[in-house]
């Protein structure tokens, strides 16, 4: 059964199908804000957040609205509320594309060889990248959404993100070389 | 480069898979699960739901006219240059048998001060300008005796619309007052608080927000030793579950309101059985059995978060509340407050006291 029809089996009162609807999800949403906001209690906060703000707004959910792009799109909104309300919009949302990563051409290729480290490595490499092009790399992995649905939960045009995600990828490769 | 990266993509899926606890599963599972019950028939375009639309939408109408009824009158205040105090002062002479009409009129004036305790309210001032005073009197009777006629045409609509929208909702584990508006995106959380490191719960809807945050009881018997108490003393207030509580008046983001709370009103069920809170007047009697010498029972009423309070728009406080439970215990608290004139109520369920662990220092 798809996302949008068990969405609506919810709204029609079956509570089984919200939990299938969450269980599908709660890993990529819960790290899209962990990986975003960097903390784990914040993230705990923001993701109930999230999922009650679905349940109480559930009765204005329209099956032609595809429920991730939905789904994701609140978890940004409450990101967002959370960056002002700390005072610390990232400027990074703002601006166009930097090089901030730091380059790991020096790494020693020996000793970091394994997979497990590679990925720890990604994930480090992934806090390093500007809010905004990390915010598209973890839309991407996480929900599986197409450019033109990451760019409505943004606010942005489809190839803006075609760009972060460029910078991303390319900082990212960066970052991990000598591992790749 | 393209914006797909297979191996990067790959790499990523190797990373930690992080979920979250399932504690939190548990309290977002639940409470869509009680929602469900509150609204289980399917919509229906035909069904008597269109009595709540309709019900909401002369709500909408009336509050509008009441809106600009109230916006005409105050017009008239500025341009007759009479001050915000004034209207306060003559508000506050005006009605003072009616103690939370007070309240909402004060709220809306702007509020500088922190929460005082409602036996530290200022008396009101006496007016200064008799004339001012009295033409402020002739047009605020004129706009309360509007504003009251529309609020009551408001609030007999409102009824009508929650008492339909009461006959399919059902009072569950946590059931939210009927006197909550309609609309109103309350929510109840739980994790672990950033600063104590400690699990919390918290509520928070439009206009207040509470957050309590469990206190390991070696935390409190540190507490009150330090200021005082017997270890035998600090022992009592130890083993009785105790919780570092946050209380806001969030409402002035929205539309601004007084909030008054009686934690005498609150109810911690456990075990079955329901039961108060320890309040600071409970302990007292206790402190003065057990001779506790005087310096100490102050710095435990000043520890404590105040069994009654008044709180302004954006007021807030913090203070430790205690449940009179036993360390590791379950319960869930049912908090009372009033708002918007209006009795709110919330269950928080399933809240736990700390267990009393002593945890080895750290190795160096």
């Amino acid at each position: 059964m798809n996302d949008e029809t068990l969405m609506l089996a919810y709204c029609g009162g079956d509570a089984t199908a919200f939990a299938s609807l969450y269980n599908r999800h709660k890993g990529g949403v819960y790290r899209y804000l962990k990986r975003q906001c960097g903390n784990q209690a914040t993230a705990d906060e923001l993701f109930q957040d999230v999922w009650m703000n679905i349940v109480k707004a559930r009765q204005r959910y329209k099956a032609s609205a595809k429920f991730t792009t939905w789904l994701y799109h609140i978890a940004h909104n409450r990101l967002i509320d959370y960056y002002r309300n700390n005072s610390r919009l990232p400027v990074s949302y703002n601006e166009e594309l930097t090089d901030e990563i730091k380059d790991n051409s020096q790494l020693d290729p020996v000793s970091e060889i394994n997979r497990g480290r590679q990925a720890e490595k990604l994930i480090e490499c992934i806090r390093q990248l500007p809010e905004a092009q990390r915010e598209s790399f973890l839309l991407k992995e996480e929900s599986g959404l197409s450019l033109i649905d990451i760019a409505e939960i943004s606010g942005t045009s489809r190839e803006t993100i075609k760009s972060r995600l460029r910078y991303a990828i390319n900082g990212l490769r960066r970052c991990l070389r000598g591992l790749l | 480069m393209n914006t797909e990266d297979k191996q990067l993509s790959s790499i990523y899926k190797q990373a930690k898979q992080e979920i979250p606890a399932e504690h939190i599963d548990d309290a977002i599972l639940a409470a869509a699960k009680r929602e469900t019950k509150k609204f289980s028939l399917p919509y229906n375009p035909f069904s008597n739901t269109w009595r709540v639309s309709a019900s909401l939408a002369a709500v909408l109408i009336l509050s509008f006219g009441i809106v600009t009824l109230i916006e005409d009158v105050e017009d008239e205040f500025t341009l007759d240059g009479v001050t915000p105090l004034i209207i306060e002062e003559t508000e506050s002479r005006q009605l003072p048998a009616n103690n939370v009409e007070k309240r909402r009129a004060l709220a809306k004036a702007p509020s500088t001060a922190r929460a005082k305790s409602s036996l530290q309210q200022p008396a009101a001032k006496s007016l200064s300008d008799t004339s001012n005073a009295e033409m402020t009197h002739d047009l605020l009777s004129f706009r309360e005796q509007d504003k009251k006629r529309n609020e009551q045409l408001a609030r007999k609509n409102k009824q009508e619309a929650q008492r339909t929208k009461l006959q399919t909702e059902s009072t569950d584990q946590i059931s939210l007052s009927p006197a909550l508006p309609l609309s109103s995106p309350s929510t109840i959380t739980t994790g672990i608080d950033e600063q104590a490191m400690l699990p919390y719960w918290q509520y928070k809807d439009e206009g207040m927000s509470i957050r309590l945050i469990q206190r390991l009881p070696d935390q409190t018997r540190g507490y009150f030793i330090a200021r005082g108490f017997s270890a035998k003393h600090a022992e009592l207030i130890a083993q009785s579950c105790v919780f570092q509580t946050v209380f806001k008046n969030t409402s002035n983001t929205g539309e601004p309101s007084a909030i008054v709370y009686n934690m005498e009103n609150w109810v911690v069920s456990h075990n079955g059985k329901s039961g108060g809170m320890k309040t600071r007047e409970k302990w007292a009697m206790q402190w003065q059995e057990l001779n506790v010498p005087a310096a100490a029972k102050l710095a435990f009423e000043w520890g404590l978060l105040p069994t009654r309070q008044d709180y302004q728009p954006g007021d807030y406080n913090w203070g430790m509340a205690i449940f009179d439970l036993a360390p590791a215990d379950n319960f869930n608290l049912k908090i009372t407050w009033q708002q918007h004139n209006e009795q709110h109520s919330v269950i928080i369920p399933k809240m736990l006291c700390a267990a009393d662990i002593h945890a080895d220092p750290e190795a160096p």
